[in-house]
């Protein structure tokens, strides 16, 4: 056995008898940068091999009259007649900018020349990623590649956060929608800000089960492939430069719709007030706060020989928080980015270094991020067969951001500066009077002072990454490579949170807990808050990559390989009281079971200092293999299979794994009969279909406990997080996809179409249990079962063209998707019927499933109009009824409509690039369509009980008449038992949905490039406009439809950079 | 060159074949399958799963022991109160998630489910045994607990006549969720509290480390409580006599000072078994909210220490400070006063009024100023139901006593009055029986409604 398998591997290592092997190196003659990806033929006997990353081939050449033909899209082809005795060539190729320029798709596994694939991708280049001026990758490929879209419903301020990023629509329902992120061939755990944009050479964006079932269980939500810049073989040294400065403006606050102006607002105050709606907080024990106003009210009302109007309303009623909160809160904001990278190479070796730094003053007061960045990349061989390759990355990034206080949910009318140009006091947290009163017992202020609290917390978050890899590069024979690598990652997230002495958080306890005879209960000191996490990876893969031509006409490509890889973390966080900061003394002994008398009333512990650990480790195992065959260089059939296994919690091994498959197959039209010549036009079909997985860790087979220790007993305690599921399996998504590549002469017009169909199964979804079995989570009796399907289809297209190539250049980049999921298997009881009218009027933030609708869609109730004599809702058009307990009571699905989406089912882009001589303009356009937003509106069960005004309560219905114009209800009588659902009806009716189309101007780059004497030398300077506005909305009320719930619009910046490559 | 093919063909295979092992890791360090003893006493110890704040508030809420004005009526958030406290038929309005009166015990009867099961599984060898027990003692206890909690609010007031055909709650014994419960009658409900009561009596400890675990103690306490519902006064007397016997006695509040927001302190020398009502921060029973009926405090005299350590004043009236909780969760555990009632009262109803009688002396003179107490020398069984109205007011013991005494003819109406209507509930009216959440009866259709 041994001996046979022996024999087997000498045939393929040693070719036959009478052939030679030619070797060389392909080049562009203009940067002499090596070219990776170029199909090399050997004539006549057809041999094909192609270029490796450092340009350089092997071929088998049977007869001394050989010739060679070397053939790359982007490049002319070029042909080179086989010396006999020479054996090594350097060809250089000259760029052919009528071709479509070259590409080679990296999987994280294997680098692939676009033509012989058969699945999907989008490619974006260095140029594109350049183009913008970000400190993060992610925003520098949003519009710039089909397919991807951010979805920021619920994303709340100016910062990215609660934005998700979704490729090709959804294929689940409760597991993680995030993409893989693969960082130059391995999964990428740490944060995308950590990246250096700079530093980026591609993106690639897997799509389709062909291109991404090479990643298995994790590939479902699609993949991006990010590769940086490596240095290259025989490459002259290049040393390119960039720096650029941003300016971000101060903020509008006026923008924000949840705000109340000071004048109605009174007007709102008093009104309650007359109505006897703050008698009951009045006399509350717990002494809740009451609004200068209220208090004012309430003098009045005791002691009425003071009513003299002395003013007081009218001047609170021309103050405005906005004006105070722009002034001392917001300013304008700045980044600054620098980058130096250095590559090259020789014969055997290649170099890069790279160092970055970025600096950022955000426009809120106080805040920042600050980032360094290194990043080293070398090759080395050791012998014919033996390359090391090893590369490191280490970003180190801090963010400090202060206590900012939040103006919106303040009165209106109150002022962060006083007349004296002090920081002002503000009414918060409990009644003013009483706070006054109780101050003068225990001598510690008690009163709010927004603006001095910006200075008095600081907190900042320091993040280091390091990544190192290392590959071992073991060239067998021309034809047969095997690959061992190594990708060790580590990252280390420190928080730290100080609270100093004089924060209002400190001396609110210390008052709080001083007991009548002026006992500390809560040490008067600084509090620090810290927190540790470190994140750790370790990679190991080891895969053979097998090239060679099997047949005259044939092609093979395959490669295999196994993967481990392990994920720990571990997270510890404390907290020290009675912190001194100068002298780094802290004390946390102290009493914290007894209950201790508490001002205004009642008796509480004192809180525990905070003090957690914590410790998580993911295993996974997979095996994997893909084969790719291209006969005749026409058709490609490729084939993938991956097995992937880990350690999921409680499941037994054998229910562990999962394999996952893909077939594609594709034809090239175009391709002429003579290889010497690329005839145009060009155009391709693709077809694949087969399996990609998703992993959702939270699921567990059998039944689950937390433990924790109990702070009152001591006691460790359980509590149970699963009632168990011994069916648990992994979700699957099949996808169908149909493709077409195409270009017509000259390269006018060429792109991409795709068309795909995904029927995710096995999905889990929430079984709804009957309470009286006992399992409760966070209020709800479900578990979560492997049953539900849903499906999803949809269209992505990108296309060029050539507008003008004469002395002005004129391109356009045209990028079209659709998109549209719906759940096909869903077992949604009609129980929380009514439970969804609560879910809806949280501004549909809570997840409503349901069989035959997409998992997007707004649910909402019809809205009929407000009753011409109350001005409240109606909701019965026949009958004119306003009883809402009943309406209700019988509200089920059929009353609801659903057949709008929140997520656009149609976007894209367009990019218009302009370039004369050596001045440039490019501007991108993106657009939105088919898709509704429900935006936020008057809440008066809000207003009242959270103080969350809104500028709709102006429009509110004031008289009969005013129906005809506002759907705003009027003031509710508070009486009334209903008055709260009143508005949960309004909140949810169709007069809150928006249409959520638009025309964005995304962006404006102008740029000249200096004629520099000096070969291979460039340089260039920038201006980039981003963010520029909206240039149409289908809404009418003036909000930015990507951002619903948000209070700030997207801030609009100005960059000015310089980028160089002196030599 | 084939040395080296060899060593990596040798080097895949090496690393795929620690497979099982490797990936049997744990995700995460704190998540456990639960299947040792200390596992699963761990989860009988989860006190935010049975102790604080985890017992159904809606009998409190419909009792006598309340009165709200207006304002403090309408300011409440929850609709579902609001109803309950004015005896609606329909209190949920088909609102969900607001079923807490049935989901807490439920839950608490799960994990009670996934203790006995998971004990089950485990062979108690000989250094575990007491352990063992303990812990099985204890997830008996606690079924009971929520079963009877249960059927003080969904079922009617025993009545032997009628108990086997009268609703009793549904009765999960194992943990399956899938499993579609239906209502056992009140009969067999009551059946399986006192037989499993029973077994826990044999297998709990006597004394335990926190009052947060059941013991003995409070065992018998809650099977005292099971027989005087069902009238059987020989043994509601004896289990009293045995809790009572295994407590620390009552204190003396001559001792106790008025002075403070809560009067007592927590895990205080009465308590037999740390339990309090689900709360709400702006529901009726909310400190700041609720105030005690005037009914209620007319009847202690000025010498009744507890008046001054039950309640304080402010100006929208006298809220209660009272709970053995010792916060503002109302305190709904067993403590030695109540076991001392029922003692007291099933021995007067035995006709041992001597003896009776002795007890009353004791709880008066505890409860009394020092100078003003006389021993009394006759008690008429009113006298031991004040006694009781009075000591345990805001306990969720109300609801069930009135239900008890209607049931023997004491006729007891009650009355509320918000924004000049008057709403009233009968003697022995359905509505005593609450209605059983909408959202539980939409999923398992199984599950029969109480009439209204």
């Amino acid at each position: 056995m041994k001996l046979y398998l022996l024999t087997i591997l000498l045939f393929i290592t040693f070719p036959g008898f009478g052939q030679h092997a030619v070797s060389g190196l392909v080049k562009d003659k203009e940067s002499q940068l090596p070219i990776e990806g170029a199909v090399i033929r050997v004539y006549p006997s057809r041999h094909v091999s192609l270029t490796d990353a450092q340009g350089r081939f092997t071929i088998e050449s049977s007869q001394q009259q050989d010739s060679l033909s070397v053939q790359i899209l982007g490049y002319h082809t070029r042909i080179v007649v086989i010396a006999p005795l020479i054996k090594n060539y350097t060809i250089l190729l000259e760029t052919n900018t009528a071709l479509l320029e070259q590409v080679v798709i990296s999987t994280g596994y294997q680098s692939i020349a676009k033509e012989r694939v058969t699945g999907a991708y989008s490619h974006v280049n260095e140029t594109l990623i350049s183009r913008s001026v970000s400190s993060d990758i992610l925003s520098r490929i949003e519009d710039m590649s089909s397919s991807l879209q951010f979805d920021r419903r619920f994303s709340t301020s100016q910062t990215e956060s609660g934005s998700t990023l979704r490729v090709r629509g959804l294929s689940t329902i409760n597991s993680s929608t995030t993409p893989l992120i693969v960082l130059d061939n391995f999964p990428y755990e740490g944060t995308l800000e950590s990246l250096n944009p700079n530093d980026v050479e591609s993106i690639t964006l897997l799509k389709d089960a062909s291109a991404a079932s090479v990643w298995g269980a994790k590939a479902a939500n699609g993949v991006i492939v990010i590769t940086t810049k490596k240095g290259k073989r025989n490459a002259p040294r290049t040393i390119p430069f960039s720096s650029n400065f941003t300016f971000t403006e101060r903020p509008d606050l006026h923008y924000n719709p949840a705000f109340l102006n000071s004048k109605e607002y009174i007007e709102m105050e008093k009104q309650l007030f007359e109505l006897g709606f703050y008698n009951d907080k009045e006399s509350q024990r717990n002494q809740p706060v009451l609004s200068p106003v209220v208090e004012f009210l309430f003098n009045q009302r005791y002691h009425p020989q003071n009513t003299v109007n002395d003013g007081t309303l009218e001047n609170l009623s021309k103050q405005d928080i906005r004006n105070d909160a722009s002034k001392y809160l917001y300013r304008n904001g700045s980044h600054q980015q620098h980058h130096l990278n250095i590559s090259g190479g020789e014969e055997k070796y290649s170099y890069q270094l790279s160092g970055g730094y970025d600096n950022t003053r955000y426009n809120t007061v106080n805040s920042g991020y600050e980032r360094f960045t290194l990043k080293s990349n070398s090759s080395y061989d050791f012998s014919k067969w033996l390359t090391l390759n090893s590369s490191l990355l280490y970003t180190n990034a801090t963010t400090h951001n202060s206590n900012l206080p939040v103006y919106y949910n303040q009165y209106p009318y109150n002022r962060l500066v006083d007349e004296k140009g002090q920081a002002a006091e503000v009414y918060s947290n409990l009644n003013h009077t009483y706070i006054m009163q109780e101050m003068n017992k225990t001598g510690v202020d008690w009163r709010y002072f927004p603006l001095n609290e910006i200075n008095l917390t600081n907190k900042g978050v320091r993040k280091a990454d390091l990544r190192i890899g290392t590959n071992l590069h073991f060239n067998i024979n021309p034809n047969f490579k095997w690959d061992i690598n190594h990708i060790f990652y580590e990252l280390n997230t420190a928080e730290t949170q100080l609270n100093d002495k004089e924060s209002f958080y400190i001396r609110n306890l210390v008052n709080r807990y001083m007991q009548q005879d002026g006992t500390l209960r809560f040490p008067y000191n600084g509090v620090l808050y810290k927190t540790n996490a470190r994140l750790r990876t370790h990679e190991v893969r080891t895969q053979a990559n097998y090239n060679k031509q099997i047949s005259e006409k044939g092609f093979l490509q395959a490669m295999a390989g196994v993967e481990v890889r392990d994920i720990s973390q571990q997270s510890n966080a404390s907290q020290y009281y009675d912190y001194d900061p100068l002298v780094l003394t802290h004390n946390n002994l102290g009493d914290y079971t007894s209950r201790f008398q508490v001002r205004p009333a009642g008796t509480a512990r004192v809180p525990l200092p905070v003090s957690s650990l914590a410790k998580w480790q993911d295993r996974y195992l997979s095996y994997y293999t893909n084969w790719s065959y291209t006969l005749q260089n026409k058709y490609t059939f490729t084939g993938n299979l991956r097995w992937d296994a880990s350690n999921l919690f409680g499941v037994k091994s054998n229910q562990k794994g999962v394999p996952l498959w893909s077939v594609g197959a594709a034809y090239t039209l175009s391709d002429s009969k003579s290889p010497l010549i690329t005839r145009l036009p060009h155009l391709k079909i693709r077809t694949s279909y087969g399996y990609n997985g998703n992993v959702n860790t939270q699921a567990s087979a059998l039944v689950t406990a937390y433990y924790e220790n109990d702070y009152t007993t001591g006691l460790k305690y359980g509590e149970i997080r699963s009632p168990g599921n011994p069916q648990l399996r992994w979700e699957k998504t099949g996808i169908w996809n149909f493709g077409l590549d195409f270009s017509t002469e000259k390269n006018r017009i060429s792109g991409s179409i795709d068309f795909y169909h995904k029927t995710s199964k096995d999905l889990l979804g929430d079984q709804i249990l009957d309470p009286t079995n006992g399992f409760i989570s966070s209020g709800f009796a479900s578990n979560i079962v492997n049953y539900a399907t849903m499906k999803s289809s949809g269209i992505d297209a990108e296309i060029q063209t050539l507008n003008l190539d004469h002395k002005i250049k004129w391109t356009t980049s045209f990028i079209f998707s659709t998109a549209s999921n719906k759940v096909t298997n869903y077992k949604f009881e009609e129980l929380t019927a009514s439970g969804l009218l609560y879910l809806i009027a949280k501004n549909n933030t809570g997840l409503i499933v349901t069989q035959g609708v997409s998992l997007d869609a707004i649910y909402y109730i019809p809205w009929i109009g407000l009753d011409s004599k109350t001005g409240s809702p109606l909701v019965n058009n026949e009958t004119q009824n306003t009883s809402y307990q009943e309406f209700i009571s019988k509200l089920n699905l059929s009353h609801l409509l659903y057949d709008k989406v929140a997520v656009p089912r149609y976007f894209g882009s367009v990019r218009n690039d302009w370039s004369y001589k050596n001045l440039a303009l490019s501007i991108n356009i993106s657009w939105k369509a088919g898709y509704s937003f429900v935006r936020s509106s008057a809440n008066y069960d809000a207003f009242f009980n959270n103080n969350v005004p809104h500028k709709d309560f102006e429009n509110r219905w004031k008289q009969p008449g005013d129906e005809r114009f506002t759907n705003v209800p009027s003031f509710p009588d508070i009486n009334n038992t209903d008055w709260q659902l009143r508005d949960l009806i309004y909140n949810a009716s169709a007069a809150v949905v928006e249409p959520g189309s638009h025309i964005r101007l995304r962006d404006v780059r102008l740029s000249y490039k200096f004629p520099l004497k000096k070969v291979r030398s460039t340089m260039e300077v920038f201006s980039f406009l981003n963010n520029v506005g909206l240039i149409w909305r289908a809404n009418k009320q003036g909000l930015d439809p990507d951002y619903p719930l948000a209070t700030l619009p997207p801030a609009r910046s100005l960059s000015f950079g310089i980028r160089s490559n002196i030599n | 060159m084939t040395n080296k093919l060899i060593f990596f063909l040798f080097l895949s295979v090496s690393l795929s074949s620690c497979a099982p092992e490797w990936l049997d890791v744990k995700k995460d360090q704190k998540m456990v399958v639960p299947t040792t003893n200390s596992d699963l006493q761990a989860l009988l110890d989860n006190t935010y799963i049975f102790n604080f704040a985890k017992s159904p508030s809606l009998g409190e809420i419909s009792s006598d022991d309340i009165k709200l004005n207006d304002e403090q009526w309408l300011s409440t958030s929850s609709l579902w109160q609001k109803n309950a406290y004015l005896w609606e038929s329909d209190i949920f309005q088909g609102i969900p998630s607001q079923s807490n009166g049935w989901d807490l015990p439920y839950r608490q009867v799960f994990y009670a489910n996934v203790v006995l099961e998971g004990l089950d599984k485990l062979q108690p060898t000989k250094e575990k045994t007491k352990e063992w027990q303990e812990t099985h003692g204890g997830a008996l206890f606690w079924r009971s607990w929520a079963f009877y909690q249960l059927v003080q609010i969904f079922s009617n007031a025993y009545n032997a006549k009628t108990a086997s055909s009268d609703l009793g709650i549904p009765l999960p014994l194992e943990s399956d969720v899938n499993i579609k419960h239906k209502r056992a009658t009140l009969e067999q409900s009551y059946h399986q509290i006192q037989t499993d009561l029973e077994k826990a009596i044999l297998l709990l400890p006597t004394t335990v480390p926190y009052p947060t675990r059941p013991s003995q103690s409070a065992a018998y306490g809650l099977l005292a409580r099971v027989y005087l519902q069902k009238g059987d006064y020989n043994k509601s007397y004896e289990n009293a006599a045995l809790s009572y016997s295994l407590s620390k006695g009552i204190m003396d509040f001559n001792t106790i000072s008025p002075a403070g927001t809560y009067s007592f302190e927590q895990f205080n020398k009465e308590v037999i078994l740390e339990n309090s009502m689900e709360h709400y921060s702006s529901g009726i029973l909310a400190y700041s909210k609720f105030v005690a009926h005037p009914t209620l405090l007319q009847s202690y005299t000025q010498a009744d220490l507890r008046k001054t350590l039950f309640f304080d004043s402010s100006s929208t009236g006298q809220h209660f400070k009272g709970s053995y909780s010792g916060t503002l969760f109302l305190f709904s555990g067993i403590s030695s006063n109540e076991v001392l009632l029922i003692k007291m009262e099933s021995a007067f109803r035995m006709g041992k009024v001597p003896e009776a009688l002795e007890l009353y002396n004791l709880l008066l003179r505890m409860r009394t100023k020092d100078t003003f107490y006389v021993a009394k020398e006759k008690i008429t069984l009113d006298d031991i139901l004040l006694q009781r109205r009075l000591e345990l007011p805001f306990r969720g013991l109300r609801w069930t006593d009135i239900k008890r005494l209607n049931t023997q003819g004491y006729n007891i109406e009650l009355q509320r009055n918000i924004f000049d209507k008057t709403y009233s509930l009968p003697s022995n009216d359905n509505r005593y029986t609450l209605p059983i959440p909408p959202d539980v009866i939409a999923i398992n259709p199984g599950i029969v409604q109480n009439p209204r």
